[in-house]
């Protein structure tokens, strides 16, 4: 029975990856395969593969990378605290408050980046798809966060403050350190969600304003199998150190907000 | 530690509000900027390499690209706009692109431009079946409409959803020309495609030029220079075919887009796609370039012979921008509309 | 002097909390207010009653709804073994299996609807290998059908479904366990009558959180979809490609709102 339970999550592991090993053995070994490609020679083996998907989509990969780095900070400063307050210092509304926290991850992306526009088209695009980002990420940081107040023993900040420290050196010196892990586990979280958002994204994009997901939607539709195939690749590189960093962390929030 | 954590998230916040600010190369926007119809991804490389301004790449089709300007209006994003004719034609009546006479204006035969610039040919091309014969599954190559509608068929065509292409616009509007409708009766047209609905796998919102290149779709009705390409350029088994009963031409055109934000780039920009060079880079795709003249030797010996394209009729652009709206709707109605 | 702060009403607390209240209200609650509010003027009303009568957008709706459901319990049920396993077992390489089945969660739909073009499309590796091996190339092209797009729906829902479960499980009391453990039951029996009854709210919860993923996914559609349509496909058509704004809103509206709908309900009760 044990023996089988095992192989079940075996299996079902192999059955996940299989698809991406097949996609990456069969671009770069068995191309042909695939039939012709638009991009001719200047694709003939893996390294110009990847110079192709680099040169082509250098200007979204940049643009991906921006919006993360602006989401990871404001995602922490909107979540973090308040996910703090909900355990540490509720207040009237505060329970309410917690729940709504988590209704954005139900709300379908198209939907959102759909009443975005039509509420704030005249916004910058790049903030609006900051904006777009947040609401599936704020919620993994209260989460995240909130799971981590928890465990904490909450006799830690009155003792410190009866030991005569202010309200910011408490702040900065024993509740910022506990909370580290899942600041950073929280960061992660953020990153890995807002690198792969593509309804939102997508939705949002301008001609200039394109996240690299987007991109990847143009490498499935208008370019041929081992470019497509290069650019997932791209894609893949920096998440799957992130997934690996997440778990280790004991991250148990991920499932929820990951975009699908 | 915390501090620094803090500085460093704040110094990271800083470079990204920069970074999204300084972004500041030389851009041209063009609605309908397709990198693999008619070449576009390699006459936007070639336009980069000669004057360093970016052309994106923007997957709008016509109608969809009408749409946009049309809700922009107000706030242009796009400076410039390709269109099939018959679209730029109605975008034109409807305001929204702004007279320009491109260098080279001379060389575009009457007929093939607004006299008041408001939008001008770059291009030809006619309505061709795009067949992948070994993705045919054994089946004979199709030759003409009837030949469409056999079982052997089924599942294996695609045409562009007109509501997204110009080019699919084009050849829906033409059937029904062909097959005695009228800009006021498109029963026969629409009748055809009802039929042919039982073959077609998909109406694409996308380019689909690499599926039909790999087989995933077998045959693509679309505009004929895409064909030869995927045929004498990409290598595939590809067999470009004139329908028996008769086909369509179609002009390609540009405009100016009213209240450009890069008004000048993109008139620097519009002199240039009637340069030889650019010209040349779309006979490449086997697109007839409009300059007369332009159209090199070795890729007019590969179209098929002159009889062939008599078969192919000119459309009136006025007529088809017209019934534009209608036809569409109607299109909509009775063949997407009946979504399996 | 070390009694703990007492937990009282704090303004401390809701100053902390008020940036995410002011996020909440402007980014999400106010977008999609005016959303709703469209539909109780014309000819946004129109569009709602449009929407929801007949037609290709209903079908839409339905088609979301029908297959979003599908996904939900079959991904629940292939769920519920490799969970339990995770959760409660102890053996070599599980955190190696554990990560690879959580990697599709990090794909975006347009990345999944891609693999099942290279599976199952027409000249996917599926059928080409059949081809190989019996001479016949089976199920080329079943990526463009319902079924290949339901496979899809899996492919992220089922680790979707096993994350949030495992979590679950791993709070589940191990004496529990180890009572009906001695009074005889095997394993199959103790998660049928002691487990599954006590994570009812978690197998509950899972369900929402599958359902409201598929509701939204866009991505797999767009790849996928030829002549089967769902909402979210629906949605980005009318926008982007018809600009028609007030069956797009209504749309939005319709399936933001029985989304959030189902995913209350499967949550009450939960406490």
């Amino acid at each position: 029975m044990r023996r089988l339970g095992i192989a079940a999550v075996g299996l079902l592991a192999v059955a996940l990856v299989a698809p991406i090993a097949i996609t990456a053995v069969g671009a770069f070994s068995r191309a042909e395969w695939y039939g012709e490609r638009s991009e001719g020679a200047r694709v003939a083996d893996a390294p110009a593969l990847f110079s192709y998907v680099t040169e082509t989509w250098g200007g979204a990969l940049l643009r991906s990378a921006e919006v993360v780095v602006a989401v990871a900070p404001m995602a922490l400063l909107i979540g973090a605290p308040a996910a703090w307050a909900f355990r540490r210092r509720p207040f009237p509304g505060s329970r309410l408050l917690e729940s709504a926290a988590l209704v954005p991850l139900a709300v379908p992306g198209v939907a959102l980046a759909f009443a975005l526009i039509q509420t704030a088209g005249g916004f910058p695009r790049f903030w609006l798809l900051v904006g777009g980002h947040l609401a599936y990420t704020v919620p993994l940081v209260v989460k995240t966060v909130g799971n981590s107040v928890e465990t904490l023993d909450p006799r830690l900040e009155p003792a410190a403050r009866s030991l005569g420290a202010g309200r910011w050196e408490t702040a900065s010196r024993v509740t910022l350190p506990l909370l580290l892990p899942s600041l950073i586990l929280s960061a992660l979280l953020v990153f890995a969600v807002s690198w792969g958002e593509f309804n939102v994204s997508f939705l949002l994009a301008t001609p200039l304003i394109q996240t690299f997901p987007a991109g990847l939607y143009l490498a499935y539709t208008t370019n041929s199998f081992p470019v497509a195939a290069a650019a997932t690749v791209v894609f893949l590189a920096p998440v799957v150190p992130a997934l690996i960093a997440i778990q280790a962390l004991g991250g148990d929030e991920f499932h929820r907000g990951l975009p699908a | 530690m915390n501090r620094k954590l803090f500085l460093t998230f704040a110094a990271l916040a800083v470079a990204a509000f920069a970074a999204a600010q300084t972004t500041q190369e030389k851009v041209v926007i063009q609605y309908d900027c397709i990198p693999n119809y008619a070449n576009w991804g390699g006459v936007t490389a070639l336009y980069k390499q000669v004057a360093g301004v970016t052309v994106p790449p923007d997957p709008k089709g016509s109608s969809v690209a009408l749409a946009a300007l049309e809700k922009e209006k107000d706030a242009p994003q796009a400076d410039t706009v390709y269109y099939s004719g018959a679209i730029g034609f109605q975008a034109a009546q409807k305001g929204l692109h702004e007279a320009y006479k491109p260098k080279g204006w001379e060389k575009i035969p009457a007929g093939l431009k607004d006299p008041n610039g408001l939008w001008w040919t770059v291009h030809t091309s006619a309505i061709a079946f795009i067949v992948n014969t070994r993705a045919l599954g054994g089946a004979p190559v199709p030759r003409s409409w009837q030949d469409l509608l056999k079982p052997i068929y089924k599942g294996k065509i695609a045409y562009d959803d007109p509501t997204w292409g110009g080019t699919s616009y084009t050849l829906v509007y033409g059937l029904n020309d062909l097959m005695k409708g009228s800009e006021k009766d498109f029963r026969p047209g629409l009748g055809y495609l009802k039929k042919l609905d039982a073959n077609a796998s998909s109406y694409p919102r996308e380019s689909i030029y690499n599926s039909v290149l790999r087989g995933e779709v077998p045959i693509w009705i679309n505009a004929d220079g895409n064909g030869y390409k995927m045929k004498y350029v990409d290598g595939a088994p590809v067999e470009v075919v004139i329908p028996a009963e008769g086909t369509f031409t179609m002009p390609l055109v540009m405009a100016l887009v009213k209240g450009a934000p890069h008004k000048a780039e993109a008139e620097r920009y519009l002199d240039w796609l009637l340069t030889p060079p650019a010209q040349g880079e779309f006979a490449k795709a086997y697109f007839l370039p409009v300059v007369p003249g332009a159209l090199p030797k070795e890729i007019a010996a590969r179209l098929l012979p002159p009889q062939e394209y008599r078969r192919a009729r000119a459309l009136d652009l006025a007529k088809m921008a017209a019934a534009a709206d209608a036809l569409k709707k109607a299109w909509v109605e009775e063949i997407r509309g009946s979504g399996r | 002097m070390t009694r703990p702060q007492p937990i009282a009403p704090s303004w401390t607390g809701a100053l902390l909390a008020l940036p995410l209240l002011l996020f909440l209200v402007a980014g999400v609650a106010w977008p999609l207010a005016h959303l709703a509010s469209r539909a109780l003027t014309e000819p946004g009303g129109a569009a709602v009653r449009e929407v929801l009568v007949a037609g290709r957008y209903r079908t839409a709706l339905v088609n979301s709804l029908a297959l979003s459901a599908a996904a939900a319990v079959v991904s629940l049920l292939l769920a519920i073994a490799p969970a339990w396993v995770l959760a409660r077992q102890r053996f070599r390489g599980r955190d190696v299996l554990r990560t690879a089945i959580s990697l599709p969660l990090t794909f975006s739909g347009v990345l999944v609807g891609f693999l099942m073009v290279v599976l199952l499309g027409r000249i996917g590796a599926i059928p080409k290998a059949l081809g190989f091996l019996t001479g016949r190339e089976a199920f080329a092209g079943a990526a463009y059908t319902v079924g290949g797009l339901f496979i899809a729906y899996l492919y992220f829902e089922v680790p979707r479904a096993v994350m949030t479960l495992e979590s679950a499980f791993r709070r589940f009391p191990g004496e529990l366990d180890a009572a009906a453990r001695t009074l005889g039951a095997g394993p199959l029996e103790r998660l049928l009558t002691v487990a599954l009854p006590i994570a009812a709210p978690a197998l509950r919860s899972t369900l929402a959180v599958t359902f409201s993923a598929s509701m939204g996914s866009f991505g797999v559609a767009l790849i996928l979809a030829r002549r089967f349509t769902v909402a979210p496909l629906e949605i980005y058509t009318e926008m982007t490609g018809f600009l028609n704004d007030d069956v797009a809103g209504a749309l939005c509206l319709a399936l933001a709102a029985s989304t959030l709908a189902v995913g209350r309900l499967l949550a009450a009760g939960r406490r």
